[in-house]
């Protein structure tokens, strides 16, 4: 690489004054930031811009974040501070992990989605379970549906529950209809073993009785075959 | 202190065709053309360049990216300017322009340039490609079926126009490391391979008569 651009030349853009601007617009939720948390929030931007190895132009989407979230009905006074801090570690880790192949709206949006109705509110549900339900849906891609519809439990066209275990329609595809027709079907008709025609009284025989007269019958074999290994008939 | 100026000029011979716009900045530095303050005016200008690079390739959907990609940006911005100022035959007019201009009509005057040459290369492996020898010879079909396919196939004279090819077949006089550039004239050689280098007529043929 030349040595013209240096890549420590790209420092962050601080965004402290940026969050304490955005308290005008936070009242009107009842939130505010202030001075520590906004100090907060801005190191850990920084801290997750640097763990994950990554270049920022710009103030980021840290705003972004705070705007977002100031909307949910599960933030107050006293966690809204905590939430902004873990949901902008996440954003910066999902970026990296997805490489980018999400934009930063399309992010923020479907992390505040994911708190709101399936984390109820709780970061740490977020933290735990979504994140990597994200990365999966963002890296499958088209495939998303069909890798994952068990393990993240989706909504599939054919049902309108959740179904975690055996979903229908990926089960339709493989088995066809017939299967869940409830009707019986050619595969449900029963086919007699080989087995059957053969008296019952042979089967009520000892597994190891069994065993017993094969090795039995193969000794007797071995021992009645000549140097030239032909078999004689055996008088009984 | 009696009046007369040094005579300052760059020296072609120390300039790297593989870093030419770093070289020409310390050629100017070496010579008195540049100041340090100017070199200084040039650096943060490629910063600022590199910023314009990235917001084109996030489209302006992200804004940030993972340091690595930056880097590789980095590298086919400077490549994209490199090829611009290798294009001016004069060193000296060659560096005005890197001081005077800004690094992002640089870089879009060098991507003109090595997207010119990506079409030609397309147009050429086209071409080799229809008018390909018959023969099982494993080098020769790789290097057209695989490996020109997979370099113009990936080759982005916006974000990855350092890219190169890597060809080891000293019998089709290619061996080394190409850029863009040095792919066309791989193409123009199979071409010529692949048209005969023989002619249909020589002058032995017409010395009996």
């Amino acid at each position: 690489m030349s040595d013209l651009i240096k890549l420590e030349g790209f420092s962050l853009v601080p965004v402290y004054s940026e969050l304490m601007d955005l308290n005008a617009s936070l009242a009107e939720n009842g939130l505010s930031l202030t001075a520590e948390e906004a100090r907060e929030i801005s190191e850990t931007r920084e801290k997750a811009v640097r763990e994950n190895d990554r270049i920022e132009v710009g103030t980021g989407p840290v705003c972004d974040i705070v705007r977002k979230f100031a909307g949910s009905r599960y933030v107050s006074k006293e966690n809204f501070s905590n939430v902004i801090n873990e949901v902008t570690y996440l954003f910066y880790y999902i970026k990296t992990e997805t490489d980018d192949k999400i934009s930063d709206t399309a992010l923020i949006d479907e992390l505040f989605t994911r708190f709101e109705l399936w984390c109820l509110g709780s970061v740490d549900t977020l933290l735990s379970r979504e994140a990597e339900k994200i990365i999966r849906k963002v890296n499958a891609g088209e495939n998303y549906q069909k890798w994952y519809a068990d393990r993240d439990g989706l909504d599939t066209e054919d049902s309108d529950e959740i179904d975690r275990e055996a979903p229908a329609s990926v089960s339709l595809d493989e088995y066809g209809i017939e299967l869940f027709a409830g009707e019986e079907t050619e595969k449900d008709k029963y086919v007699p073993d080989v087995t059957e025609d053969v008296p019952d009284e042979e089967f009520s025989l000892d597994l190891y009785d069994e065993m017993k007269d094969r090795y039995t019958d193969s000794e007797e074999k071995t021992k009645s075959s000549g140097p030239d290994g032909e078999e004689k008939e055996e008088e009984q | 202190m009696n009046g007369i100026q040094p005579f300052r000029h760059i020296d072609p011979s120390s300039l790297d065709p593989e870093n030419y716009t770093e070289s020409l900045l310390k050629e100017g530095i070496r010579t008195g053309l540049v100041t340090d303050a100017g070199a200084e005016h040039v650096k943060n200008g490629l910063i600022a360049a590199l910023t314009d690079v990235i917001g084109y390739y996030t489209e302006r959907e992200s804004s940030s990216l993972k340091t690595e990609r930056v880097a590789s940006l980095s590298d086919s911005l400077i490549y994209n300017i490199d090829t611009y100022l290798k294009s001016i035959t004069d060193p000296g007019r060659a560096l005005e322009e890197l001081l005077r201009s800004r690094a992002t009509d640089l870089y879009t005057k060098g991507y003109k340039i090595n997207l010119e040459l990506y079409r030609n290369a397309r147009v050429l492996y086209g071409k080799v490609r229809l008018t390909r020898l018959k023969t099982d010879d494993e080098q020769y079909n790789t290097i057209i079926d695989r490996y020109f396919y997979n370099y113009l196939t990936n080759y982005d004279a916006r974000f990855s126009a350092d890219g190169k090819i890597y060809l080891f077949a000293k019998k089709y006089g290619c061996h080394g490391a190409y850029h863009i550039d040095g792919a066309v004239e791989v193409l123009q050689n199979f071409l010529r391979i692949n048209s005969g280098n023989s002619p249909d007529v020589t002058l032995e043929d017409f010395r009996e008569i």
